[in-house]
């Protein structure tokens, strides 16, 4: 476990620097493509450092079998996989409306409903979330109305079965 | 190799509990099910863990040696991780405000809706209440009359996440 463990260590440390330092850096609009284009880059320091440990580290830390050795690498890869996930996650909370909601409240002091309403327009939070549903082809707008384009289709059938089956709905 | 199937093992059947218990139960709010019920799986795990050690000739591991603790410590880190992204997944569902939008276009007659008729089926005020009883009953938020505040622990979270979007360059969103 030791090689891919420490691998994954330093590559997923590596990827959030260099991810930090680039994004104050530059303006970058498309966001989620740039981590993954990060990610997917560091994932080569991933492979190199997996194979410097299996030579560098001590005998007794290293796998004995190849197959254990190819459990290592597959293990410490699926960890940095999961890494970047959580941290897709985290990052992403600036499109929660709940954390919104928290950071106006504290800026504030406090605020009424329709503060609420007014500082976070309900007409432009639905045109963002649109834009970007169009961008991601998951929605194509037909004069003035909206519609499900397929990849959006397939995305509702497969999470909207779930919802209903996990007795979620109406949720949102 | 013996901690990653103990663990894979757990996580599947806390997820099927845990799809039960939403099924079937009423267990609310949702993230103290999710969380309380995967600190129930722990000790599932050890057992399991224990079991392939013990009994099976393949997986066989010594627990108290450096690479038996290794293995137990790096099933526990995949765990949480799984934990983590299965809780943002779940609540994608739950609460995800895009795709309720897209469930809506879904079912109305025509296949479309335009914005003021997305506005009549999901209405904002049923979205301030989702969330805002959120926040009171998680404590991050108090009323007193028409004004809603911060309660510390609320103000904890802003803080945290003002930290977070300095550090990150996040501007503030239109959510």
């Amino acid at each position: 476990m030791m090689p891919g463990l420490l691998a994954v260590a330093i590559s997923f440390f590596s990827f959030f620097v260099v991810q930090v330092v680039l994004f104050n850096l530059f303006t970058i609009k498309r966001r989620f493509q740039a981590l993954v284009g990060m990610w997917f880059c560091l994932s080569v320091l991933y492979g190199f450092l997996f194979a410097i440990f299996q030579h560098r580290l001590p005998v007794n830390w290293l796998a004995s079998t190849r197959i254990e050795t190819i459990v290592s690498f597959l293990n410490g890869a699926t960890l940095y996989l999961l890494l970047f996930l959580v941290y897709c996650c985290f990052y992403f909370t600036d499109h929660s409306l709940t954390v919104a909601f928290a950071i106006e409240f504290d800026a504030r002091g406090s605020m009424t409903r329709d503060d609420l309403k007014q500082r976070f327009p309900y007409d432009a939070m639905l045109e963002q979330r649109l834009a970007d549903l169009i961008a991601n082809q998951y929605v194509r707008r037909d004069g003035g109305a909206y519609q499900l384009a397929p990849k959006g289709r397939c995305f509702v059938a497969v999470l909207g079965t779930l919802k209903n089956f996990l007795k979620l709905e109406p949720g949102g | 190799m013996t901690g990653i199937i103990a663990v894979l093992i757990t996580f599947t059947l806390y997820v099927l509990t845990h799809w039960t218990v939403c099924r079937y139960g009423n267990w609310r709010p949702h993230v103290s099910a999710i969380n309380l019920l995967w600190l129930c799986f722990l000790p599932v795990y050890g057992f399991i863990f224990y079991l392939l050690s013990a009994h099976c000739a393949i997986l066989r591991v010594e627990s108290t040696s450096l690479g038996g603790i290794f293995n137990i410590l790096n099933g526990l880190l995949l765990n949480i991780l799984l934990l983590i992204g299965y809780t943002y997944f779940f609540f994608l569902i739950e609460r995800g405000l895009s795709l309720r939008v897209m469930i809506e276009m879904r079912r109305s007659p025509c296949g479309k809706l335009t914005i003021p008729e997305i506005q009549q089926v999901y209405t904002y005020d049923y979205i301030l209440d989702k969330r805002l009883g959120q926040m009171f009953k998680m404590g991050y938020a108090t009323q007193d009359g028409p004004h809603i505040r911060n309660t510390d622990k609320g103000r904890k979270l802003a803080a945290a996440n003002r930290l977070v979007r300095k550090i990150l360059r996040l501007e503030q969103m239109m959510p």
